[in-house]
């Protein structure tokens, strides 16, 4: 290993290193502020190249400080030392082989966990090191405090806090680099311990490469990137020695292909052993605050309770505030608006009338009465969503399963459709075997998602009155014990147990803002009421239009034949026609089903649509429909992904022809059961 | 430490971030950055973000202005697809 402090002499730059002129080159990861120092510093005096062979930015140039000059290089920005990355090869290539008199490591203050790394392998390199501690500004706003002199000695290199864009601390930083280089000896350095083991295998490599390599390589560095598995590396040498030893060393590194987890984990230790003495100050209340609300939230028992909990309440409040809203809107401005109207237009034509009281006014009017229910659950998600527990939905689920000693392979990707399918289905990428993954996606659409559950707010309190909330409860707990079951019937049949595991970040609570909720809720009704001036509108003139052809007799209309058409597997349900024909519109929008009910409904009701539906349905057939809803096809974004992931349209065609059975097959048994039961 | 790291995500299931860095004893930073580094190496997969919310797909659903947030999920690959590292 040569001295790295004597002038470079074979650059081929534009900018020709001047002879006793010291060149000192930035290292750093991406965005730790180099070409911002290296612009303050160089001012105007710099040069624009590339680096031989690259299109990445060589940038080059001279400055004076204290009468003396200095030649300035700004290496591309670099995670570590390994050959991951064109930029990686070229700064270590430079630093090994150009061998600048010192290298100014650039880090930040604010991210020393991320910048040290670097750190750690520049530390074990042969040449002057200074590191340039930037950001403190950034770091102080985040209140990470950096002592400096802690950290200098610690590393055994000079560390100068810096704020780059300010050009602050930059005298000192260059005094420092003064001193560093005229100083005859170099302090004793911390470095990265290497396992005893590692360290006899780095020995017997080096032995092994050392008459072969290009001059400037340090045998011990290199023997050390080949342990860790750097590809260019092994390719250098592979290039270099001769067959046998190739074939000695391949041997070797077979034997250690383990080495790269021990190395950079000795790395890890000395990141972990430096930011210990050096850092104080982590945003400590924040995190523990989280940390103290998850360990019941994610518990898997009493985050379960607090998820069923949570969702109890959510119906709870939706229904309390909402429904007596929606009855009084119903029998307040729907009734008396169709009387109203139908009194105005009892000279008009038959289907004039018919088309603005029942199929204007009862559907669209029912549907918007349903406005305040949707508009307090919406407000409760845009809460939960905001205050960041959502994502604890998936993982309360995932470790109960564990908890209950089911490790299994596709729970999460599963679980995680908690609040929309289509993450749920995407999250089948993990698993390889392309059958177990499509019928993971086939089950994905069975997590209960926002929408759906919007869904139940809007349909159940039509059947069930006061009893809405325990039966919205009820029904989303069982689709999740659903979801469970086809869960474990998934894991033993196709994945044979196998098991699987992952770390799942879950956003830090915070108080949640009433403003961005208001907005979110805002936002969503008018949509909403867009969607029932138009989708809902247009599909309530068509189920009248077809409701009333061709002879004016609802019993004998288009409408009912289609509807009595599918009865027989309505029936399956304890569905009648309307109902049937009210879950095939749902096929486009759940919400169409509330307006082809207000349709049919529309004519006859005194009572609002809610009340006359309770009234015309046993709670076994109501029950029945909300499953089947609840279960039916997923939305387009959901549909969608399903082709993408799937690259078939025969796969996803199938995927909703199963779930329209499994959804049928499902409501079918519920109503059975809920007749035996005597519901 | 990446290999007990490893070890305790196997053992897991399922772990949060900060449940692995006060077990592990570092700061979440830290852990994030050697998270990162074991998916660079091969050892984790990260399930990637639904580009499929970006497609304009999810302009249909009710709800979709809550699916900004969703969480970062890294999976363990099997000791048998462990990337070799020759
Ligand atoms: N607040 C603050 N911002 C800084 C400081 N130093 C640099 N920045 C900003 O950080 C960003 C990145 O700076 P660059 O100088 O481009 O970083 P770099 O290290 O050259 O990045 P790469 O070329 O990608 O490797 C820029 O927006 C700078 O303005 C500092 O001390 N404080
Ligand atoms: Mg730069």
């Amino acid at each position: 290993m040569s001295d790295c402090h004597t002038p470079s002499s074979n650059q081929a730059s534009v900018v020709q290193a001047v002879a006793g002129v010291p060149t000192i080159a930035l290292a750093g990861q991406p965005n730790m502020g180099k070409s911002t120092l290296f612009n303050l510093l160089t001012g105007l005096n710099q040069h624009v190249g590339n680096w031989p062979g690259k299109t990445i930015e060589k940038k080059e140039g001279f400055f004076k400080h204290n009468g003396r000059e200095y030649h300035l290089v700004d290496l591309p920005g670099t995670y570590s030392l390994t050959a991951n990355s064109p930029e990686e090869v070229i700064a270590r290539e430079y630093i090994l082989r150009q061998k600048p008199d010192l290298v100014l490591a650039v880090v930040s203050a604010a991210n020393l966990e991320r910048s040290l790394y670097l750190v750690s392998e520049l530390a074990a390199l042969p040449c002057r090191l200074v590191i340039a501690l930037n950001m403190v500004d950034v770091a102080g706003q985040e209140g990470i405090e950096v002592d400096a002199g802690k950290l200098s000695t610690a590393v055994g290199v000079p560390v100068i806090p810096l704020v780059a864009t300010h050009a602050r601390g930059v005298d000192d930083l260059l005094q420092a680099i003064h001193m560093e280089l005229q100083s005859p000896t170099q302090k004793e350095r911390s470095m990265p311990d290497i396992r005893a083991d590692h360290r006899q295998v780095r020995s017997d490599l080096e032995v092994l490469i050392l008459p072969y390599l290009p001059p400037g390589y340090p045998p011990a560095w290199c023997a050390l990137k080949l342990l860790e598995g750097d590809a260019e590396m092994q390719g250098l040498v592979r290039a270099a020695v001769p067959a046998g030893t190739s074939k000695q060393v391949d041997d070797i590194l077979l034997k250690h292909d383990d080495a790269f987890l021990a190395i950079a984990s000795g790395r890890y230790a000395w990141i972990e052993s430096m930011l210990r003495t050096a850092v104080h100050g982590q945003r400590a209340g924040q995190i523990s605050i989280t940390d103290r609300l998850d360990r019941y939230a994610t518990h898997p028992v009493s985050g379960l309770a607090i998820l069923a909990g949570i969702l109890g309440l959510v119906f709870w409040l939706t229904f309390t505030i909402g429904s007596p809203i929606q009855n009084a809107l119903a029998k307040g401005v729907v009734v008396p608006l169709a009387s109203m109207t139908g009194t105005l237009l009892a000279g008009a034509p038959f289907w004039l009338r018919g088309l603005v009281v029942d199929g204007l006014i009862g559907g669209v009017g029912s549907v918007l009465t349903f406005l305040p229910i949707l508009m307090i659950f919406f407000g409760a998600f845009s809460l939960l969503e905001d205050v960041g527990y959502m994502a604890r939905a998936a993982y309360v689920m995932d470790n109960f399963m564990h908890w209950m000693g089911l490790h299994g392979k596709s729970f999460l990707p599963l679980f995680l459709g908690f609040g929309c399918n289509v993450p749920a289905v995407l999250g089948t990428r993990t698993i390889e075997s392309r059958q177990a993954r499509l019928l993971t996606i086939i089950l994905a659409p069975l997590v209960p998602c926002t929408a759906r559950m919007a869904v139940l707010a809007f349909l159940t309190p039509a059947f069930f009155g006061p009893n809405a909330v325990i039966v919205s409860w009820g029904l989303i707990l069982f689709s999740l014990v659903l979801l469970v079951v086809a869960g474990v019937i998934l894991n033993r049949v196709l994945f044979k147990g196998e098991r699987s595991a992952f770390v799942m970040e879950l956003p830090l609570y915070h108080t949640p803002n009433l403003r961005t909720t208001g907005m979110l809720v805002w936002q969503r009704s008018l949509s909403f009421i867009k969607k029932a001036g138009t989708t809902i509108l247009g599909i309530s003139m068509i189920v009248w239009a077809l409701s009333v052809l061709p002879n004016g007799n609802v019993e004998t209309s288009y409408l009912a034949s289609v509807g009595r058409a599918l009865e027989p597997i309505g029936r399956w349900m304890g569905l009648d026609w309307r109902l049937t024909v009210a879950l095939l519109t749902s096929f486009m929008a759940k919400e169409n089903s509330i307006a082809t009910l207000g349709v049919l409904f529309g004519g006859l009701t005194k009572a609002g649509l809610a009340q006359t539906i309770s009234a015309a349905y046993s709670a076994s057939t109501g029950l029945a429909f909300l499953t089947v809803s609840l279960l039916f096809i997923p939305c387009a974004a959901t549909v969608a992904v399903i082709r993408q992931e799937t690259g078939s349209w025969r796969w996803t065609f199938l995927n909703i022809g199963l779930m329209l059975a499994l959804s049928v097959g499902i409501a079918s048994g519920v109503y059975a059961i809920a007749n035996a039961m005597g519901v | 430490m990446l290999e007990k790291l490893l070890n305790l995500i196997r053992d897991h299931g399922v772990i949060s971030p900060s449940a692995l860095s006060s077990q592990m004893g570092i700061s979440p930073r830290l852990l994030e950055v050697m998270l990162e580094d074991l998916q660079r190496r091969g050892y984790l997969d990260s399930i990637e973000e639904p580009e499929a919310c970006a497609s304009g797909a999810c302009q249909g659903c009710a709800v979709s202005g809550s699916c900004g947030t969703r969480p970062r999920v890294w999976q363990l690959r099997q000791e048998q697809e462990a990337v070799k590292l020759l």
